[in-house]
């Protein structure tokens, strides 16, 4: 075993995230522009969550499974205007999203156009977000409403998403007019949040992260993506599976959050009393402020209690 | 998931409706008192395979569907439709056990359970 000279996270950062207002601006997202008098109602016959009752100027988060019932992607549905929306996603692989919900536009009228190169998304993190938008922008955001507002010529689109259990709000702008938005965003009390301290945030809430708990390895319910089907909405793509799956009670995995004295390494396969119990999908470089790593792993049913040791490859994690 | 294949074969370049289906329609049209009318069979994304069958009474065609005539009624199909439609035969059955409408379609891997939805 190596040992280790803990690296502690930034307890601003993690305050703000926790109390105030971090600001997360991301290096990649999927943001996507869904146009066209049909565009609705095909996402609502996709994905798990039923959508027909999103009015212009609201949001709701939603997943895009396969025909196997694996998760493709997960992204909120901005009703901008009528026959207008903005998807946005935190898969950092545009191109899938976009080629899937395409695969499935034959006679729909919609039109799809990937915005994630000219735009940039900007996440406003805890129970202060409302405020600091409302101080920089003179809006009001209402919990999974969406807005877009011109300032300065330039549109903003601001996207509250309630499905994560802390306040988020997303907002979109032309990437050239970020720098000065983020800047009004920090003057007003905003705290710019690195990867790492977000990253150790989204482990310790248990925020499940594209392409590590969720993504095509994975079944929603597994991934910890329960609270996004609507199990009443009717049929969508994957729906017999999952629908299966949880009538059955066939799900075999659950997302935990795991604590160890040392770093784990993501993709490591955790081990508990000598059987597979599950693998690491997401591992904070940081330890928290008691100097304990936190992570994320896919943990098999039989060792899903708290307290249960697991062994990845030979540092001991334990589940909280 | 079940896989599906054609009952009979139907040469790639049409889709077939059998006299029962097309009686069937004809008298579905009556009941709405259409004289001219046409059956519009479609693809659009969803349903649990995603990919699902649309069936439409139908006053006239549009101007990208392809037009079929048999048993005497018109059947059109939009061209971005038919590739997914190529070789299938609509049938219907009733009684106790009948499913309505039914489609063989020899491009469909997979359909769910209900048969309304498929995958190629």
């Amino acid at each position: 075993m190596q040992t280790h000279s803990p690296t502690q996270a930034d307890h601003s950062q993690l305050d703000a995230l926790e109390n105030g207002c971090g600001l997360v601006r991301w290096d990649k997202a999927t943001l996507v522009q869904h146009s066209g008098s049909d565009a609705l109602d095909l996402l609502h016959r996709l994905t798990t969550k039923e959508l027909l009752s999103v009015s212009p100027g609201h949001a709701r988060r939603t997943a895009l499974t396969s025909d196997r019932g694996r998760v493709v992607d997960v992204f909120v549905v901005a009703h901008i205007s009528n026959n207008e929306l903005l998807l946005i996603s935190d898969s950092i692989d545009s191109e899938r999203t976009v080629s899937a919900i395409d695969y499935y536009t034959i006679i729909e009228d919609a039109e799809l156009a990937d915005i994630s190169e000219t735009h940039t998304r900007i996440s406003l993190i805890g129970p202060d977000a409302v405020r600091i938008v409302a101080t920089v922008l003179a809006t009001n955001v209402e919990a999974d409403s969406a807005v877009t507002i011109s300032s300065d010529d330039s549109p903003i689109t601001l996207v509250s998403d309630t499905t994560r259990g802390v306040e988020w709000i997303d907002v979109i702008v032309e990437s050239g007019a970020a720098d000065r938005l983020i800047g009004l965003f920090e003057t007003a009390g905003a705290v710019a949040t690195d990867s790492a301290n977000f990253k150790l945030f989204q482990i310790y809430k248990e925020i499940p992260r594209s392409d590590r708990e969720y993504g095509e390895h994975a079944n929603p319910i597994e991934a910890g993506l329960l609270h996004l089907i609507d199990w009443d909405k009717g049929c969508y793509v994957g729906q017999e599976v999952i629908a299966r799956l949880d009538a059955y009670d066939k799900v075999q995995r659950n997302v935990k959050v795991l604590e160890s004295a040392t770093p784990l390494v993501e993709g490591t396969k955790l081990v508990g009393s000598g059987k597979p119990a599950g693998v690491v999908t997401s591992a904070s470089a940081v330890a928290s402020e008691d100097s304990v790593y936190l992570s994320l792993a896919l943990v098999r049913k039989a060792f899903l209690d708290s307290g249960t040791e697991l062994e990845a490859d030979e540092i001991t994690a334990t589940v909280r | 998931m079940t896989t599906m294949s054609p009952q009979r074969s139907v040469p790639i370049n049409t889709i077939q409706i059998t006299e029962k289906a097309a009686s069937k329609v004809t008298k579905f049209a009556a009941d709405k008192g259409m004289e001219k009318f046409g059956l519009k069979v479609a693809v659009k994304g969803g349903g649990c395979s995603g990919l699902t069958y649309t069936l439409d009474i139908v006053e006239g065609a549009s101007d990208d569907d392809k037009i079929i005539i048999q048993h005497g009624i018109e059947v059109y199909v939009p061209k971005k439709a038919f590739v997914f439609l190529a070789g299938t035969v609509l049938d219907f059955s009733d009684g106790l056990n009948g499913k309505g409408f039914e489609f063989a379609n020899p491009n469909a891997a997979k359909t769910c359970g209900c048969g309304t939805s498929f995958s190629v």
